[in-house]
């Protein structure tokens, strides 16, 4: 279990919020990849190597890595929840999201205007849609969703 | 954060904070065998725009949202635009198992109270490819009868609490009345008088869609009588994973025409206290 499922599950004592896959894309990305949709244009897309973003509007595959960095994010808290009774108090500081008394270090990339996508060091990939207030996540392998605290 | 991460230009509601829009039956055409004793077809031309209309008879192009809410099960929302009185029409298209759940929606009618919605909800078949047509149907179920849901849809936080199959109550968690207290002192003088004296009550209809996903419709009707205007929700629910997506038809706060989709995500509440007083609305 990775930290991070570690937190937004309360140890895996609580199932996370999860979304339907989306079938949109089925013809665009190669057999075997399952895409889950987060904005009107980015789906998060899972593979036997990890996360990837497809984004519509370009027709381009992308690993994180793709996205530049940003430090937008510094100084943000708020609270997140992915799973029904756990709510996080997040803080977004420079190299780390700080869920409740827990550290962990991500990189804060942007994904197009209102989207920001953080990867932890153990290959967990969060996409926030901040004008939504919407989390999707491949978590531990596993796509869960949720929200930010409007 | 900085303020450059603008939000949606557009005044959308609630629907702001719901899940992107669903394009996955564009191209699709269904022929919906409904127990009115009436055929329909519903032709997805693209993203945006459905034809809609009795089979074999006169269609017409509609604005329609569709949400995804399990793997081929599909919430479909259009306003009848130009009818008269104003009406909706929403489908829970059950691709899975080849049925529909249908609720035609009007407003406008009743004299006495003219923002009172008034719903109308059918079942029926989805004809298969190879032509056949199943007997089953989406059912009306007691399976959430007794339980309470917190819901988060945004902007707004509700507990709907099933009292039964027939009825539903509305209230706040303890801790988001807390937060109002704080927050928004106006409101919480405003909702802090709910369920004291009187309990806010309305008949609903709960509808099982298959394990785990339901429909859970409900007028305001209590709404409409106590302060003349009040709309016809229409949830459909996915507990398993424990979010829904659904839509408000009616009028708004400033009193225009309302119709948009929204989505929430949920966690069972213990309403018991509620659940266990007498209601001070209906005769049961």
């Amino acid at each position: 279990m990775t930290r991070l499922f570690n937190a937004i599950s309360d140890g895996g004592q609580k199932k996370p919020y999860g979304m339907t896959l989306s079938l949109e894309i089925k013809d665009k990305i190669p057999e075997g990849y399952e895409a889950v949709k987060c904005t009107d244009s980015l789906y998060l897309i899972r593979t036997a190597d990890g996360a990837k973003i497809y984004d519509i509007s370009t027709g381009k595959l992308s690993v994180p890595q793709d996205y530049p960095e940003t430090d937008r994010a510094n100084g943000f808290v708020t609270e997140i929840s992915l799973a029904p009774g756990v709510i996080l108090k997040a803080e977004f500081t420079p190299d780390q999201l700080v869920l409740e008394d827990g550290k962990l270090p991500v990189t804060v990339r942007e994904a197009g205007g209102n989207v920001l996508l953080m990867e932890t060091d153990e290959g967990d990939v969060l996409l926030m849609d901040v004008s939504r207030f919407l989390l999707y996540a491949l978590v531990d392998g596993q796509f869960v969703c949720g929200y930010v605290e409007v | 954060m900085d303020n450059s991460f603008e939000s949606p230009k557009i005044f959308e509601g609630m629907s702001q904070y719901r899940p992107p829009l669903c394009f996955e039956l564009t191209g699709k055409t269904l022929e919906l065998v409904m127990d009115t004793g009436y055929d329909y077809e519903l032709a997805f031309t693209d993203r945006k725009v459905l034809r809609y209309g009795e089979k074999d008879g006169n269609s017409e192009e509609y604005a329609y949202e569709c949400l995804k809410v399990e793997d081929d099960t599909y919430f479909v929302n259009f306003e009848l635009t130009g009818a008269s009185p104003r009406a909706c029409m929403t489908f829970v298209l059950d691709l899975e198992q080849s049925l529909v759940t249908a609720c035609h929606c009007t407003v406008g009618q009743n004299p006495r109270w003219p923002k009172m919605p008034k719903p109308f909800i059918f079942f029926g078949a989805i004809r298969k490819a190879d032509g056949t047509l199943t007997h089953l149907r989406h059912g009306y179920t007691s399976d959430m009868a007794g339980k309470a849901i917190h819901w988060n849809y945004g902007n707004l936080e509700v507990v709907h609490v099933y009292y039964s199959e027939r009825y539903y109550r509305l209230t706040q968690t303890k801790a988001g009345m807390e937060r109002l207290k704080e927050e928004k002192p106006d409101v919480y003088e405003m909702l802090s008088k709910r369920n004291i004296e009187t309990i806010l009550e309305d008949p609903c209809s709960m509808i099982k869609i298959k394990d785990g996903i339901y429909v859970f419709a409900v007028n305001e009707e209590t709404m409409n009588r106590q302060r003349g205007s009040g709309n016809h929700l229409f949830f459909l629910m996915n507990l398993n994973r424990m979010y829904d997506v659904g839509r408000s038809f009616g009028h708004n706060w400033e009193g225009l025409p309302e119709n948009y989709t929204y989505g929430a995500f949920g966690e069972y509440y213990d309403a018991s206290e509620l659940l266990a007083r007498e209601s001070t609305e209906f005769i049961k």
